[in-house]
């Protein structure tokens, strides 16, 4: 009996994670990287741009996913993230708010469509129904707009908000 | 989230597109769910069963899947939807669904469209994608395809998009007020107002989270919405099509000193002229020119 062929990723801090090779074949960077590589008995692929933290959690997504795929989040979404989700990702995404951004960055450079729909459809849960001014708060958004700017945006959206 | 490149931003105003149920939770108002019934309903609502409400035949009581009776809607969404519906008639006044009424009636139709026809270019766009002889609106056709396409060329540019819809459903106003049934235009022209509410809130973040919403990717993204807004016109244009196809009329709604109403029609010679009871409803005229035009 064969053992499962392995490959071994390094975050950006200098920690290794050793994955399933089917696992993270989730990843179509590493999808790609594999079949360009040699045929290693371990590869080793450096993932530059992505801590420890959230790579585990990428790591931990694909785990589970690999064995029972993800569902297709409609869009738009209707109501809150976690009544489209399942319980397993509504657990997965009991994240504070930077891992969730850092997961969202990991999911866009590793290509995995499935976490980067989920990570992105939380933000887009976040701010449903919020003010501008709400959003800014929530994310730490700094205002760069000139007091000038923003009137001139709302003066011609004003006509959406009279009608 | 600052650092958060365009095209994630974009990823995840995707998620806000709206429908009409989102509409209508959003929709900052005391009535979010006589609205949401009444959208679904209207989503639901076959020709004949449209028809048959339009022309006060039907106590909108049916057993089909577009009936406000359904098990489904709340007593209190019912009556408020038989208010809606009946609130043109004086002897069923009612101060609620007058109120009701008053809330989204207070667009000057005459001088927003006037003001958005002043654009000969305009106009045209406007023509091409919303004018139509009644077979073109058939939902399947290659035709509907094609103005659907039309209509997505037209999203590249925003804001011709939302000029675009708001002159298609301030021609659905013009077309109910014409018939007597102006509320539901106006009902229509009020909430899609809040898609572009939306991309306001959204824009209005920072400079970045504005250039994301001002992508054009959030705005094709909304073909579920497109569609379904294209079917309900595509619906209400039927029905008046169908009942006064033979017509092609011009209706005068006012009495003179004698109760006589009259009924233009390019086909004929003159007016038509006929006498209701003072006390005679709008929404019994209605009835009453459905049934002359058929005669």
């Amino acid at each position: 009996m064969s053992e499962t062929k392995q490959v071994e990723l390094t975050s950006k801090d200098k920690v290794s994670f050793k994955v399933d090779r089917d696992v993270i074949l989730m990843s179509g960077l590493v999808k790609d990287m594999l079949e360009e590589g040699d045929e290693d008995e371990t590869p080793i692929i450096p993932i530059p741009n992505v801590d420890s933290k959230p790579l585990q959690k990428v790591i931990e997504y694909c785990q589970y996913h690999h064995k029972e795929p993800a569902q297709e989040i409609e869009k738009p979404l209707k109501g809150k993230i976690e009544d489209v989700i399942c319980d397993w990702d509504k657990k997965f995404l009991e994240i504070d708010q930077s891992l969730l951004i850092e997961l969202i960055m990991a999911a866009n450079y590793l290509n995995i469509k499935d976490l980067l729909d989920l990570t992105c459809a939380k933000v887009a849960s976040m701010i449903k129904g919020k003010s501008p001014e709400q959003i800014r708060e929530m994310f730490g958004i700094e205002n760069d707009f000139t007091p000038e700017e923003e009137a001139k945006i709302r003066e011609e959206n004003k006509w959406c908000e009279e009608a | 989230m600052e650092n958060l490149p365009n095209e994630i931003l974009i990823h995840i105003f995707s998620f806000h597109q709206f429908d009409f149920i989102d509409l209508n939770q959003s929709a900052p108002s005391p009535h979010n769910q006589t609205i949401s019934t009444l959208f679904q309903f209207l989503m639901n609502l076959t020709d004949d069963k449209a028809l048959d409400i339009y022309k006060g035949e039907n106590n909108v009581t049916s057993d089909t899947n577009t009936s406000i009776d359904q098990e489904q809607f709340p007593d209190s969404d019912r009556k408020s939807l038989h208010k809606l519906f009946n609130y043109y008639d004086p002897s069923s006044y009612d101060k609620e669904a007058y109120l009701l009424y008053q809330r989204y009636s207070n667009v000057d139709v005459g001088s927003i469209r006037e003001e958005w026809f002043e654009n000969e270019n305009r106009q045209n766009n406007i023509e091409i994608l919303f004018s139509s002889s009644e077979s073109k609106w058939s939902n399947n056709s290659e035709s509907y395809n094609d103005r659907l396409n039309l209509l997505h060329e037209c999203v590249r540019d925003k804001k011709k998009f939302l000029q675009s819809f708001n002159i298609a459903f301030m021609n659905l106003l013009i077309v109910h007020q014409t018939f007597g049934i102006g509320f539901l235009g106006q009902f229509l022209v009020k909430y899609i107002h809040h898609y572009p509410l939306v991309y306001c809130n959204l824009s209005l973040v920072s400079r970045q989270w504005k250039e994301a919403a001002d992508n054009q990717s959030l705005w094709e993204v909304s073909t579920g919405m497109l569609q379904q807004l294209l079917r309900l016109r595509s619906d209400l244009e039927f029905i008046r099509k169908k009942l006064f196809s033979r017509m092609d009329s011009q209706l005068d709604m006012s009495a003179d000193e004698n109760n006589y109403y009259s009924l233009k029609t390019p086909h004929d010679s003159g007016l038509k002229r006929f006498q209701v009871d003072e006390n005679c409803s709008i929404r019994q005229r209605f009835i009453i020119l459905s049934r002359y035009n058929t005669l």
